[in-house]
């Protein structure tokens, strides 16, 4: 279950859970979400993973598939707030360099 | 009826990890599935069946941390992985800092005995082989998982002498493919 609020010229998505798993049974979600933005035409959107604890390959892919299109968008995908056992998933599978990270806004 | 073993072969060739990827991962319980993650992600699509992959990856990787290394952070967990998209196959080697795999013998006569129950539906018998237990088994150990590995890998898991060092082997058939 994901909400979406803006900040300033972002939109961010939020997962409502405490503990977020994003994997292949539910990434169709976040999917979705994504790509409704895009046909809003939202430009700066930032993914908020506080609360994920874990992603997994899917997940991964998707939202690789998904920046990809975005970019061709020219709208810039963020991910806000993530722990740092999270961040060495994207950073150990070189997914780190397609995403810009933010402490916090 | 076809029974798979855990093998034990130090000279198998299937240790050569020339053109395998390599990384080494701290004994943390708590980031398994995020070692398994980083491993599965570069498997092509149809390789990760859903996530059943990932899961299996991460299997093997949770015996080498809790069983292997007993969760001691120092100590590392060293993985090579290789994809071949034309041979269909998914090769993983997972190495521990343990003392091995004492009982591989005692749990080969185990599975043994649980796959006949299951060749002659004797549903009775199989109740006394639902979970392998060792000495060292922990409360959270459910003592199955092995049962599906040796399944999942059907090239083979082979182990070296010391028994802390393990090829898994899995040839992908067009079967795998289905609703995948």
């Amino acid at each position: 279950m994901y909400t979406v609020e803006r900040k300033d010229n972002y939109v961010i998505i939020r997962n409502t859970q405490n503990r977020a798993e994003i994997e292949f049974n539910n990434i169709s979600e976040l999917s979705e979400v994504l790509k409704n933005l895009m046909e809003e035409g939202e430009k700066k959107i930032l993914i908020d993973f506080k609360n994920v604890v874990y992603i997994d390959s899917a997940g991964l892919g998707v939202l690789l598939d998904t920046m990809k299109k975005l970019k061709a968008n020219e709208t810039e995908l963020g991910i806000l707030s993530i722990s740092k056992d999270v961040l060495e998933v994207f950073t150990a599978t070189k997914i780190a360099q397609y995403f810009k990270f933010y402490k916090n806004i | 009826m076809e029974i798979r073993r855990l093998l034990v072969d130090e000279n198998t060739p299937f240790f050569n990890t020339e053109g395998m990827k390599y990384k080494e991962f701290n004994s943390k319980f708590n980031q398994i599935r995020n070692y398994a993650t980083i491993i599965a992600f570069e498997a092509p699509a149809s390789f990760r069946m859903k996530n059943l992959l990932e899961q299996q990856i991460s299997e093997i990787i949770k015996n080498a941390v809790v069983h292997g290394n007993k969760q001691d952070p120092e100590k590392l967990v060293k993985v090579w992985w290789s994809y071949n998209e034309q041979k269909k196959m998914a090769k993983l080697i997972v190495e521990d800092e343990g003392v091995g795999f004492e009982e591989l013998g005692k749990w080969n006569k185990f599975h043994e005995k649980r796959s006949k129950c299951f060749y002659d539906n004797n549903f009775e018998e199989m109740l006394n082989y639902i979970s392998y237990r060792s000495e060292t088994s922990g409360p959270d150990d459910g003592g199955n998982a092995l049962f599906a590995a040796v399944e999942f890998w059907n090239g083979g898991m082979i182990y070296n002498s010391k028994k802390n060092k393990v090829v898994c082997l899995k040839y992908y058939t067009d079967s795998d493919f289905i609703d995948n």
